[in-house]
């Protein structure tokens, strides 16, 4: 079996330092990074800034199409603002499918129409002014778009769509602070979130391992880090409340599952960064709480929690590098 | 990523080095220098505390920008050692940050003029960044003078000039990256820090933050100017990896 360390350096990286240390001559660094082939080459840099102005160019026709109809609000119509936004959606559709969906700009297109359905709703509540909540457009957006997302086969779309999902539940429970009766708090429309957020990565990863286009790093850790996020909020407002019973089932599991997966079956050391910092922040609230629970907390506690937290973040990044430094199979 | 060793291979069979591989000790991937910097600050914050609480009067500007100094300095020192302890090195980062924030603190309420006391900030962040051998602490500080920076252009009626500025020397550091090699250590966190430092004034700058709060000051740079300085910077930018 080929083992090799599951790597905390980029090759380039690593080169970067010897040239650095003089251990490779100046004038064939350019030839090392090269042979090592971590600098990509005109061809690709092309490739690049192709994907990157296709993204922002329908991105931004978006954003016009928005601003064009505020600025020009008393000017135009009721069917001038509908017709151009929907002109907008009926053409990037039609776009979408001569492009085709499979290729990048055919992806865009898609992307442009799925901003444009909410524009559109935003329009439609504003001209009916129809007395719906705003939870209710980001739902019907979400829902709306699902199709188109469904046949994207696009990672970026997926975010998107979690974006819109995530504000419609947050509104949801800023509107409805109760459901048949049982009162909601606060923290539950965080538990809603977290719920949410945390099936998604769930699902996402599992899928990731046999899907290609899934398998998209950047995304995966965004999902992570919104759930990490949030639970670690809920830590927190648990610790200062005094309310542990959820809190302390879910949250080491939350740990230990993340350990599992991120150490055990698939090495991703940002993963393991953020659990450490989410258990550092955590057990800072715990000390700063204990600590102003004292009738007459003891000289120097602020220094004594900074140096908690000193020691917490450098055993975190020692434990970090021996990970990386682990072979792996 | 592949194993430092079988590197060395590959570049020795091209004819590039000779000779055995020698160590190679590059800082660790961003999110672990993220999760420095954000503990480097939040012990901070408890060091401030602390000082603010059992120490000495907060009222002297005198004194907290001479104790921050000095804070800055012993850190330094620290920096400075050849073999440094992983606990240390983040015990002085967030002295570091205290001490910093002290002499800002400090310097704010010494002189009377805002825009003299962001260009005073601006260049020493820049000096820090440049002199205190630390990558975690280069980056942070890169980034504080950025963001000082454009608020002092905003007070000198240049508001708009930050973000193509910072987007320039941006640029001018990525380029030069491979010719720049043998400071390497410097260069790329010192990127990194007038990157964050210029989403910092973009996010600001959409949200419209300086019209709420510095209204007062006259812009005499137009903000289409503004908006076509960083175009420009991102074509010749795009031009020149396109001909590399």
């Amino acid at each position: 079996m080929h083992v090799q360390p599951s790597g905390f350096h980029s090759d380039r990286a690593v080169v970067l330092d010897w040239a650095e240390r003089g251990a490779i001559p100046k004038h064939r660094l350019v030839d090392a990074l090269a042979v090592a082939g971590v600098t990509p080459i005109a061809r690709e840099w092309r490739a690049f800034l192709n994907r990157l102005l296709l993204c922002c160019g329908a991105a931004c026709l978006g954003a016009a199409a928005i601003f064009f109809i505020a600025a020009n609000w008393t000017a135009l119509g009721k069917y001038a603002k509908f017709g151009l936004v929907e002109a907008l959606i009926v053409g990037s559709i039609l776009a979408a499918w001569k492009l085709g969906i499979d290729r990048l700009p055919g992806k865009a297109a898609l992307l442009l129409a799925s901003l444009a359905m909410g524009g559109l709703l935003a329009l439609f509540g504003q001209t009916y002014q129809t007395g719906a909540d705003t939870w209710e457009l980001f739902a019907t957006w979400a829902g709306l778009i699902l199709p188109w997302i469904l046949v994207a086969r696009f990672a970026a779309l997926w975010i998107v769509w979690m974006a819109i999902v995530n504000l419609a539940i947050g509104l949801y429970f800023s509107v409805f602070p109760a459901f048949l009766g049982i009162i909601f708090s606060p923290d539950q429309q965080m538990w809603a979130l977290f719920i949410v957020n945390t099936l998604a990565l769930g699902v996402w990863q599992m899928l990731a391992r046999r899907v290609q286009w899934l398998d998209e790093r950047w995304a995966i850790r965004l999902l992570f880090a919104s759930s990490g996020a949030i639970l670690t909020f809920l830590v927190g407002d648990a610790i200062a409340d005094r309310r542990w019973p959820l809190t302390l089932i879910t949250y080491p599991g939350w740990l230990v599952a993340t350990y599992a997966v991120y150490r055990q079956r698939i090495s991703d050391l940002f993963m393991l960064a953020g659990a450490c910092l989410s258990v550092i922040v955590s057990v800072t609230v715990f000390l700063v709480v204990q600590f102003a629970a004292m009738a007459a907390p003891p000289q120097g506690v602020f220094l004594l929690t900074a140096l908690a937290v000193v020691g917490m973040t450098a055993a975190a990044a020692v434990w970090l590098r021996k990970v990386a430094a682990e072979p792996r199979p | 990523m592949t194993h430092p060793a079988a590197v060395w291979q590959h570049l020795a069979e091209a004819g590039i080095v000779s000779g055995t591989s020698p160590p190679s000790e590059p800082p660790p991937p961003w999110y672990v220098r993220a999760l420095l910097g954000i503990g480097g600050w939040l012990a901070a914050i408890f060091i401030l505390a602390f000082m603010g609480i059992e120490m000495f009067p907060f009222n002297q500007p005198g004194t907290m920008t001479v104790v921050g100094l000095l804070m800055i300095a012993g850190a330094s020192v620290v920096f400075y050692a050849r073999e440094i302890n992983t606990f240390v090195a983040q015990a002085a980062l967030a002295v570091s940050f205290a001490g910093q924030t002290l002499v800002i603190v400090g310097t704010a309420q010494l002189l009377d003029d805002a825009r003299a006391i962001a260009f005073a900030i601006a260049a020493l962040e820049a000096v820090l960044a440049v002199l205190v051998p630390y990558g975690v602490h280069r980056m942070f500080c890169a980034a504080a003078a950025g963001i000082a920076l454009a608020i002092a252009l905003m007070l000198s009626g240049a508001h708009y000039l930050s973000a193509g500025l910072l987007a320039a020397m941006i640029g001018t550091l990525w380029l030069n990256e491979f010719a720049w090699a043998a400071r390497g250590s410097t260069v790329r966190p010192v990127a990194y820090g007038l990157t964050l430092a210029l989403l910092a004034v973009q996010a600001t700058w959409f949200a419209r933050v300086h019209e709420f709060l510095w209204h007062e000051t006259p812009q005499w740079l137009s903000p289409q100017i503004g908006a076509a300085v960083p175009g420009i910077v991102f074509m010749i930018v795009a031009a020149q990896l396109l001909v590399h």
